[in-house]
């Protein structure tokens, strides 16, 4: 009997294995290796992204049965999926806090792998991909915030598609590509859902394929002055379990997040009346927040707005092109100075998320 | 938590009260739990296998 | 491959940037009366779409100001125990003839004309 019942589970093993040609995939994964060294636990981070990336998917399709994106019935539709679909308070719940958490470990996994300096020859393109990922994330996170038009997106939309307008030139055009018009209203709401639901997705999906083939062809790297901890697993099937543990880490976090904090839903927004007090955006974007309340109108003639756009589009390429200007790592050194750079710029990230919240 | 929040009128539509929201999770995470129990215990399997061949 | 990629891309562009719609030029709109405004008060109308504070300051004169902060565009509101436009956003602050006392805001609020007739206000933006 047992003879028997195995025969059949092989048989239809094999019918899969061969139809779907999955033995060379297996080849492919079995010969990859994940060096393991006290660091190995920041590794987790980029499966933990990927995790809550597929969350958002499943959960962003649901809501999208319900969803209505015009500024009449946005919110009521809202409302409909929290108040009267069973259990559409949990999807909604899941969807939102998954997308803290998703930021939340991209942004981990991005300083790990800087930290590391993981971004050392051959896996420039890695990394820049993840960069590209990192903007990605944060393009739905922006998107996603006018959808339920209540007060509180649409002053942060407000705001947000305000700043492009001080770069010279282009800045006009810009806000009108955001806003799909001067103002923000039906134009803005429908190209914010395209965006959040079609084009970032499909961006994205590409880039985490790329992003995911580009680091099983290069394997992980090793970080300088770790090489003499030389034990590593197997990638398939044996780290693949500890990511799962990850993974169901994660899920537990989102689970207790999704249930016992509930996420609310503010009432219409009415357009004429003025923003709420305390009005702030979400904490990924808390630190521009604060530093525009920081700085003066103006800085020696200049805009501070105009300058703010142009110290985060620096930031942005130099994080981009970070392999190409650290020479160290191409020789799998320590470069202090860029870790003692990144080390400032993630405490001045965490003051100003703490005063901001703080303050207002 | 805003109190407007909660508003169950029927089973599984509108929010429920912290109780049932509570049993709710502590269902879900035991399923977790059990199924981290399962792949630690396999992962532990195939590490003490692969540590037996390569004595 | 140019020759045809170019001109796609061109349209592609064009298509993703909105056509500008002009701003409507309005004149003698009828958008409340001066006995509904006591003095020293600040009266939130809308006009063609965009939030216009009507102020009756205590020299007795009416004025209408924009209610959109000229920092970064949210709307003002009015504080009556202190007299000032405070914006939620980021902290600017107006005077009531619209002039900025503190905060980011560079600009002052946005004036329009005003027209007194009998108790009727009537703005233009012309």
């Amino acid at each position: 009997m047992d003879g028997t019942t195995s025969n059949t589970s092989e048989v239809k093993a094999g019918w899969i294995r061969t139809r779907l040609q999955l033995d060379p995939i297996q080849k492919f994964f079995a010969g990859k290796s994940v060096p393991m060294h006290r660091h190995s636990f920041w590794y987790f981070f980029g499966g933990l992204s990927l995790f809550f990336f597929i969350v958002q998917i499943m959960t962003g399709m649901l809501l999208l049965i319900y969803y209505s994106p015009t500024p009449d019935a946005a919110n009521e539709s809202v409302h409909r999926i929290v108040f009267q679909v069973p259990f559409g308070w949990w999807i909604r719940s899941v969807h939102s806090w998954s997308a803290h958490l998703m930021v939340a470990s991209v942004l981990v996994h991005m300083a790990s792998t800087f930290f590391m300096q993981a971004y050392g020859p051959p896996r420039e393109i890695v990394w820049m991909s993840g960069v590209i990922l990192l903007f990605l994330v944060l393009g739905f996170a922006f998107t996603g915030y006018l959808l339920p038009w209540d007060s509180t997106a649409y002053f942060a939309t407000q705001i947000g598609t305000e700043i492009p307008r001080s770069i010279p030139v282009l800045g006009e055009i810009i806000v009108r590509i955001l806003r799909g018009s001067e103002f923000i209203g039906q134009e803005t709401l429908r190209r914010l859902f395209a965006l959040h639901v079609v084009i970032l997705p499909v961006a994205a999906f590409f880039m985490v394929i790329f992003h995911m083939l580009m680091n099983q062809l290069h394997g992980t790297s090793i970080p300088p002055g770790i090489q003499g901890e030389n034990r590593s697993i197997a990638f398939f099937p044996n780290y693949l379990y500890r990511d799962a543990l990850a993974w169901s880490a994660g899920f537990l976090l989102l689970f207790w997040l999704s249930f016992m904090y509930p996420v609310n839903i503010g009432q219409k927004v009415d357009i004429y009346a003025s923003a709420p007090p305390g009005i702030r955006p979400e904490w990924y974007f808390l630190t521009l927040f604060q530093t525009l309340r920081w700085l003066p109108g103006t800085i020696m003639g200049i805009n501070t707005e105009l300058l703010v756009n142009l110290g985060v589009g620096a930031l942005g390429i130099g994080f981009l092109a970070l392999p190409l200007i650290d020479r160290r790592s191409k020789r799998n050194e320590r470069n202090m100075f860029i870790r003692v750079l990144g080390s400032i710029f993630v405490c001045y990230m965490m003051i100003s998320i703490i005063v901001a919240y703080m303050t207002s | 938590m805003n109190d407007t929040l909660t508003t169950a009128n029927q089973f599984g539509a509108g929010v429920p009260d912290f109780g049932t929201r509570l049993v709710f999770f502590c269902i879900g995470a035991f399923v977790v739990i059990l199924g981290m129990i399962l792949i630690y215990f396999k992962m532990d399997e195939l590490d003490t296998a692969k540590d037996k061949k390569f004595k | 491959m140019v020759v045809v990629v170019t001109p796609v891309f061109y349209a592609v562009i064009q298509y993703i940037i909105p056509p500008i719609v002009r701003q409507k030029l309005f004149s003698n709109v009828l958008v409340g009366k001066q006995s509904e405004i006591p003095t020293d008060s600040v009266k939130v109308v809308r006009v063609d779409k965009k939030a216009v504070a009507l102020v009756h300051n205590d020299q007795g004169q009416i004025k209408a100001l924009s209610a959109v902060c000229t920092h970064l565009g949210c709307i003002v509101h009015f504080q009556s125990d202190r007299k000032v436009f405070h914006c939620n956003c980021h902290g600017s602050e107006f005077d009531m003839n619209g002039n900025v006392i503190s905060g980011p805001a560079k600009l002052p609020l946005q004036p329009y004309k005003v027209d007194l007739k009998d108790d009727d206000i009537l703005i233009s933006n012309v």
